[in-house]
């Protein structure tokens, strides 16, 4: 009897966690499936001798469903020749893969006008004009587009009327509704001032005299502020920048993410800035923001130290409801991971979480939290490699890496299980994005390489947990419902497409809902304030929620 | 009779005592001798003891009970024996080494000094004591002393590396002090910028010896040295016609006759040198001082570069690279001496030193804990472990070491940040707190300032806090500027 009450008690509090349990137990499962995918991808970043620093830095990656059928497709960002910054040939295209289904892609890159032009950089994957097609921003080297999905399997560069500058340096980018008048608004980060041939281009960083040349410190380079596009409404838009309060904070901004930190019902901005403080803009819910990284204790580690923070992620891990803050960063630095304790403040708990051991030997560049075993806890994703392709002439650390997973052991604790999930492949790493490429509840993920092929990650544990998937639509707020936050027992999740290095992924919100099988109670809290739930949810499913009138 | 015989007993028994304590005391003294040279040291010292009691005024064997205690590890006990040798005996020559010895082991350079310069006086060709004289020297910071007993050394020698390394260390440190002079004097003369960009270009920053040579140049065009420094950064950047130009215009600079510059030119660095020596000398003059001084340095050093690989050589090659900021490299000199001279602690030392500089405290670890474990404790190696342990994110290993640091020099400030950072990192903030206000002074970075505003919240001193924050964003602004002026440095451009 007293062994049954236990059990139920136990049961009880899975439910309550959305299914959630700490051990673990379904083990994270990766097997690279790209040589049987159909995609043929590599990053050409044009590697040269005189290392232009923009060559380390490429490789976003976007997962959206461009043609609406329900799954998932992947857009890969390209480089370009140098010094001319042109894409002289088919090598450099941009590429667009359409998900044909069972881990099957094929190119539509040309079929949908995504070649692109320039050097590009990063990726933003948002349905700025709510027609339930999502369109895509492509940030690069003094050349940003941005595609209208025109629906037919073809996009539209509308860069020029809708108002999009180029000219500075891209390197990533996110699409949310700043004001909540329900059109998503573009944030732009920028990394620096720079232009081949221009100074720091030509300053030779290295040993000299060994012609040992390498890619220059961060701090040779004058940062720029991030660029606020307010959405219009009328297909165009307007850079908002000064009067939003943001055009004042240089940074070498490296990617975007945003989350509603202080639940005031207002997405807010956290920008990672190479080598410097990185930034936490609080949305002041009236067209501006305030730069708050420091107070709020996101800017620094604990020890006060800046890193070179690459990507991030802005998502609850430990189930508390307050979105949390992941970065990656080069080795000896640690990937600092902020744990969100409310009332506006965070706490550095790479130490206490275990990461900075874990992390302190890595580089990393795409992140991402995603519950990858479905057992109710956000697992972590990291892309890694060093920044520095000569790395290990000066230092104990590698150049190319495996890719990490470590998970979420439900105790605020993670562990390092990238080799028995399988990560094996060492490259140069860089962008990442996150989706359920087959349907099957578990999320895959699609990695990109400097030089190297890509890497599709699928998802190989065994069966065992049930899921969710919840596909928003809305009515009143954006089509996506970008800004929308989830809830199913303790676990919350955030319905945004900013995530990891230069890389978006726009899909449903995924849930991991251990043996829970049906979901008593999920609330949906739209931008917009309102808020819609929902009972006794069959688990196993991508659910389509409308916004409701 | 009976007295007389008794007497005559008395004085046999004492002669026969006499004689058998001779004979005991000899067999003592070749025990004692017989232990010393098997280095059981410290076994010999109470037989000397009996010996030095039973025949009081002996120096010979004051001094042995000496050099026992000495080769024992006990400096300070044996330092009063020596002394007394030398009361009785004051050029006694293995008394004045000894005692030198035993005062340098103790950390007293000051006192060891006199019986060395004694010493050298009575044996000008005892390359050992010049060598400890000049060592002697360099550590009481007097380099021009120095200079002298090593340059002698080198002329005893002129194939002892040491001799040759010493030698450049002390011109360097005059170097060093004519230039502090000279900054202090005249901190925004041309003649600094020139000595800075020259340092700069021997540190391979090209782009930053430019800036301070245009700063020179647009006080003091003509200043001899100047164009020269130019070619070579030209040569180095990739514009061989521009440092060509350079050149000539260097050969068209005039010598001004009977000046330090002149003697500079002409070859003359001692006299180059001595005329900075003057608590009255010109700007000009520390300038040409400073000059020679550091190209007596380098002569000294590429002196030691010709000779065949010696710990020297590696010693002086890590010193180098570490002033260039390699430490990585460094750390391979450090192991090619090693290699030369294995289980030398001072080596291991340098070598750990590097690698944690280099960061590479993977490596650092396991050499710190095993000098730990052979030399006994020491607040450097101390508190490089204990900050190679945080900064593995292991604080709760690094704690006891640090703590071990602090206690046996309380002034090590580094101890002070590293612990500070180690208790924020396991969640004492509290304790965090006196840690981190000690090392403020070190804090160029801001971060001491922030780790602290942080503690500071946690542990509800909101005032404290908010100033440390403030400090922080003031050294961070404080620090822009100077980027800013970095990236000003960096473009090279053509003569003008």
């Amino acid at each position: 009897m007293a062994s049954r009450m236990i059990l139920l008690a136990a049961l009880v509090a899975m439910a309550q966690n959305g299914g959630a349990h700490a051990s673990g137990s379904v083990p994270i499962r990766f097997q690279d499936v790209i040589a049987q995918s159909g995609i043929r991808f590599i990053l050409d970043n044009c590697a040269t001798p005189e290392k232009h620093m923009i060559e380390t830095m490429a490789g976003g990656v976007a997962v959206f469903d461009y043609n609406g059928d329900g799954r998932p497709d992947i857009f890969f960002t390209n480089g370009a020749a140098l010094p001319s910054l042109k894409k002289t040939g088919p090598q450099y295209w941009n590429r667009l893969y359409e998900n044909e289904g069972h881990m099957k892609f094929r190119d539509v890159t040309k079929e949908a006008g995504v070649e692109g032009a320039g050097y590009s950089m990063g990726v933003a994957v948002g349905d700025y004009d709510n027609d339930g097609k999502p369109d895509l921003f492509v940030a690069g080297v003094n050349r940003n587009i941005l595609y209208h999905n025109l629906g037919n399997g073809k996009f539209e560069d509308v860069t020029a009327k809708a108002g999009i500058k180029s000219g500075e340096w891209a390197v990533a980018a996110g699409w949310f509704d700043y004001n909540n008048d329900g059109l998503l608004d573009l944030w732009v980060v920028h990394y620096a001032k720079w232009a081949i041939g221009d100074t720091n281009d030509k300053r030779y960083c290295g040993d000299q005299s060994h012609g040992i040349r390498i890619y220059c410190h961060p701090k040779y380079f004058q940062g720029l502020a991030s660029t606020l596009y307010r959405n219009m409404g009328n297909g165009t838009f307007k850079d908002v920048s000064k009067q939003a309060g943001i055009a004042g904070f240089p940074g070498r901004g490296m990617s975007v993410d945003f989350a509603d930190y202080d639940g005031d019902g207002y997405m807010d901005a956290f920008v990672t800035n190479d080598h410097m403080r990185n930034f936490l803009f609080r949305n002041k819910a009236n067209g501006t923001f305030e730069e708050v990284g420091l107070p709020a204790g996101v800017a620094l580690r604990e020890d006060g130290k800046a890193v070179s923070s690459m990507g991030t992620d802005f998502r609850d891990y430990n189930n508390d409801g307050l979105p949390d803050i992941a970065v990656t960063a080069l080795a000896g630095e640690t990937f600092p991971l902020f744990r969100n304790v409310g009332k506006g403040n965070f706490t550095d708990a790479t130490f206490s979480s275990g990461m900075a051991a874990l992390s302190l030997q890595h580089s990393g560049w795409g992140v991402g939290f995603f519950d990858f075993n479905n057992d109710g806890w956000k697992d972590l994703f990291t892309a890694d490699s060093h920044v520095n392709d000569r790395v290990e002439l000066s230092s104990p650390y590698h150049y190319k890496e495996p890719d990490r997973v470590f998970a979420n052991l439900g105790n605020g604790k993670f562990r390092d299980v990238s080799a028995a999930a399988g990560l094996n492949e060492v490259k140069a790493h860089r962008g990442s994005a996150y989706a359920d490429f087959d349907g099957d509840g578990k999320i895959d993920v699609v990695v990109s390489s400097l030089g190297a092929p890509a890497e599709l990650w699928h998802n190989a544990n065994p069966d065992g947990n049930h899921w969710l998937e919840i596909r928003l639509i809305g009515t009143h707020c954006n089509r996506d419902g970008i800004g929308a936050r989830i809830n199913i027992g303790k676990q919350w999740n955030e319905m945004t497409s900013a995530v990891s290095y230069a890389s978006s992924s726009l899909g449903p919100v995924h849930f991991g809902l251990g043996k829970v099988a049906i979901v008593e109670t999920l609330k949906i809290y739209w931008p917009d304030g309102r808020k819609q739930t929902l009972h006794n949810v069959k688990a196993d499913q991508v659910l389509t929620v409308k916004e409701q009138k | 009779m009976l007295k007389l015989l008794l007497t005559g007993a008395a004085l046999f028994i004492f002669i026969a005592g006499a004689f058998a304590q001779t004979e005991n005391l000899a067999a003592r003294s070749q025990h004692a001798r017989e232990l010393m040279a098997q280095r059981r040291f410290a076994e010999a010292i109470p037989i000397y003891q009996d010996l030095v009691a039973a025949v009081p005024g002996n120096p010979g064997l004051v001094l042995d009970l000496g050099l026992a205690e000495e080769m024992a590890g006990q400096p300070q006990k044996a330092i009063p024996h020596f002394q007394a040798v030398l009361k009785a005996d004051p050029e006694s020559i293995p008394a004045l080494s000894s005692l030198a010895m035993a005062e340098l082991q103790t950390n007293r350079p000051n006192a060891a000094v006199a019986p060395l310069e004694k010493l050298v006086r009575l044996q000008p060709d005892n390359q050992n004591a010049r060598g400890m004289l000049a060592g002697g020297y360099m550590s009481l910071n007097q380099p021009l002393k120095a200079a002298g007993q090593y340059r002698k050394l080198t002329v005893l020698d002129a194939s002892d590396p040491k001799a040759w390394y010493g030698l450049g260390k002390a011109y360097g440190a005059l170097a060093r002090k004519s230039f502090a002079r000279l900054s202090k004097g005249a901190p925004q003369s041309p003649y600094v910028a020139v000595l800075l960009a020259d340092s700069r270009l021997q540190r391979k920053q090209y782009h930053s010896a430019f800036f301070f040579y245009q700063q020179a140049q647009k006080q003091l065009p003509d200043l001899p040295g100047l164009h020269t420094g130019l070619a070579k950064v030209y040569e180095k950047t990739g514009h061989p016609d521009w440092a060509q130009a350079e050149r000539k215009l260097e050969l068209a600079t005039p010598c001004r006759t009977r000046t330090a510059e002149c003697r500079f030119r002409s070859g003359d660095l001692i006299g180059a040198a001595k005329a900075g020596k003057a608590p009255s000398a010109s700007p000009a003059q520390l300038f040409w001082a400073t000059r020679a001084y550091n190209q007596l340095a380098r002569d000294a050093f590429d002196r030691l570069g010709q000779m065949p690989d010696s710990v020297q050589t590696h010693e002086l090659k890590a010193e180098i690279l570490h002033g260039q900021g390699k430490d990585e490299e460094a750390a391979g000199e450090w192991r090619a001496a090693l290699a030369i001279a294995p289980h030398d602690p001072s080596l291991e030392t340098g070598l750990a030193s590097s690698l944690v500089l280099a960061h590479d405290y993977e490596k650092a670890m396991p050499i710190l804990k095993d000098l730990l474990a052979r030399e006994g404790s020491e607040p450097n190696l101390n508190f490089m472990l204990g900050e190679s342990l945080w900064r593995m994110q292991q604080p709760s290993k690094a704690l006891p070491y640090l703590t071990a640091a602090l206690k046996e020099d309380p002034k090590l400030l580094a101890a002070h940040a590293a612990l500070g950072m180690v208790y924020v990192l396991l969640g004492r903030n509290a304790e965090a707190i006196p840690h981190l206000r000690k090392a403020l002074s070190l804090d160029d970075d801001g971060s001491i300032h922030y780790a602290l505003a942080r503690a500071c919240r946690v542990a509800g001193k909101t005032e404290e806090a908010k100033q440390a924050m403030q400090e922080y964003s003031q050294i961070k602004q404080r620090n822009q500027k100077i980027n800013s002026k970095v990236a000003k440095e960096a473009e090279i451009t053509a003569p003008k």
